[in-house]
């Protein structure tokens, strides 16, 4: 579905993605993990081209967009909930989850869309007129999620949704993403919170210092050593 | 409740018809004349700053620019006042194509957008200042021309109030149009969170630079009428001490509605007037006023109210 072929990317001087490549296929869910400041939100940052790369290309269902502005990457399908549960505070549940759908040809039309996101998050549909800004950090979180959905996603770019969330709601989340990825979307998870990440995931990578350490199957990589010591704690 | 406002403003639209066949007063006509002009340009910035929040300070310019482009259409090319009207906005949209284009494709933000856009706003008027052969610099410019509209010319103030009010009404119902559409869900969107709108793939700078264009369009119009009411034009009318008035009217009246600039408006057109002080007293008054009131009411006065019917119409 996308594809990373050897991508650098720089801030400034400094060289943040050193040669990343990596792939998402369709109904896939990989996980991407690392430390804090390993490159994860660059990576995500780069696929949508919020960030251009300095070298390698970017494929999206085969097609180069290592050019494409973001507006035509989420027009073929590629939607990212941005890191930090980023909701239009002073807007509704709803006219956020409308602002998901906005580069839509049928977003005038979007009710079936949103009853359908309700049905998926029933606390979004309680809250529908709510202002985002009053919701709690967990809801905050599945309504970023919900929005994305709007823009009906064929791959699907999360990055750190189980960021300071209770165990509860990321269980909660990740129960949603591997439901996502059964009814065929590819999804490529960004997380500092490896057991979760690994959990979902059918593959996955591991990033340090803008560099793909590791790589491979998530149950290998569950218990390999380094992956067990660094970044699950046991 | 939202029939309730309906029928409010109704019956302000009904008043605000009927006002100048009880009241004769040339005075308080007047007054309302520079109110509602003073409304169109707070409500047009607020389209800018309150919705789409962008602090410009390019509206003076906007405003002055103007009056000047209608005088000289009308001298060389020998159009009629409307038609030159047309084009000095015209003219205005075009710089602010550019200039909006310098500032949003650097991405100045806050502060660095307020000193650029400032910068290109002192720039218009040093040149109008400077310019002497075609703006006669310091003395400016008497206009002796009046609109004509319908047949009749627009000359005396009750004719100028109609035209203001209507100006303003106009103003009023485009801008609301305009918020309540996706293209102002778009503008409210950046305002709130620009970064996430470009994670969601809209174009803000596409954005942005429309509401800059529409808020300086309308500006634009209002300078020519405000221009032509007056009778005359000087480099005064582009110094900062405009677009800090509509600052201070925006603030005053509440920038989270289409409509509350014009309280603003209103209140410090009519103020001055009001307070009979002598005039180093006056200045005083009338900024404690300003502090106390943003002080008091940070949402303006028409948030507040509205705030305050809400929380009564809940309980």
């Amino acid at each position: 579905m996308i594809e990373f072929d050897g991508v650098d990317v720089h801030y400034a001087k400094n060289h943040v993605l050193k040669a990343v490549s990596l792939s998402v296929g369709a109904g896939e869910i990989v996980a991407l993990i690392g430390a804090n400041a390993a490159g994860k939100t660059t990576t995500l940052r780069t696929a949508l081209g919020l960030k251009a790369p300095t070298a390698g290309a970017l494929r999206l269902e085969g097609t180069d967009i290592t050019k494409l502005p973001t507006v035509e990457r989420v027009r073929r399908g590629l939607v990212l909930v941005p890191e930090g549960r980023q909701v239009f505070v002073k807007f509704t549940v709803a006219e956020n989850l409308m602002m998901g759908g906005y580069l839509r040809k049928d977003r005038d039309r979007m009710q079936a869309d949103l009853d359908r996101v309700y049905a998926l998050f029933p606390r979004l549909a309680e809250r529908r007129a709510q202002k985002a800004g009053s919701m709690s950090g967990g809801e905050q979180q599945m309504l970023a999620i919900a929005r994305g959905l709007m823009g009906k996603p064929r791959c699907l770019v999360l990055d750190e949704p189980s960021l300071g969330l209770a165990p509860i709601l990321v269980e909660e989340i990740a129960n949603t993403v591997r439901r996502l990825a059964t009814e065929g979307m590819s999804i490529l998870l960004a997380e500092q919170n490896a057991a979760m990440a690994l959990g979902c995931a059918a593959r996955a990578y591991v990033l340090e210092s803008g560099k793909i350490v590791l790589q491979g199957n998530a149950r290998e990589l569950e218990s390999s050593e380094t992956v067990r010591k660094l970044y699950l704690g046991h | 409740m939202r029939f309730q406002n309906r029928f409010l403003f109704f019956a302000l639209a009904v008043a605000l018809l009927a006002l100048p066949l009880g009241v004769k007063s040339d005075v308080v006509l007047t007054i309302l004349v520079f109110s509602w002009l003073q409304g169109m340009l707070a409500v047009s910035f607020n389209l800018i700053f309150g919705f789409t929040g962008q602090l410009t300070m390019f509206h003076a310019a906007a405003f002055g620019i103007a009056g000047y482009a209608t005088h000289l259409s009308m001298q060389h090319l020998g159009v009629g006042y409307w038609t030159g009207t047309v084009l000095a906005a015209l003219f205005v949209s075009v710089l602010s194509i550019i200039v909006g284009t310098i500032c949003f494709r650097f991405r100045l933000k806050e502060f660095y957008f307020a000193i650029v856009t400032l910068a290109f706003s002192e720039m218009a008027r040093l040149t109008v200042l400077n310019w002497n052969s075609v703006t006669n610099g310091t003395l400016g410019i008497n206009l002796q021309e009046k609109p004509w509209l319908f047949g009749f010319k627009v000359n005396d103030t009750v004719s100028w109030y109609y035209l203001s009010l209507v100006a303003l009404a106009v103003t009023l119902l485009v801008c609301s149009r305009l918020v309540h559409s996706w293209m102002g869900r778009c503008f409210s969107a950046i305002r709130l969170n620009d970064e996430l709108g470009d994670t969601l793939g809209i174009n803000v700078f596409r954005y942005k630079l429309a509401a800059f264009v529409a808020g300086n369009f309308i500006a634009a119009v209002t300078g020519s009428l405000y221009a032509y009411y007056l009778g005359s034009l000087e480099p005064g009318f582009l110094s900062i001490d405009q677009s800090l008035g509509i600052v201070a009217m925006v603030l005053l009246g509440g920038r989270s509605s289409v409509f509350a600039p014009v309280v603003g408006a209103v209140l410090l057109t009519a103020l001055p007037h009001l307070i009979h002080f002598s005039a180093e007293v006056r200045s005083i008054v009338y900024g404690s006023i300003l502090i106390l009131t943003i002080l008091v009411m940070p949402q303006g006065i028409y948030g507040s109210i509205a705030a305050l019917l809400r929380k009564r119409h809940a309980s």
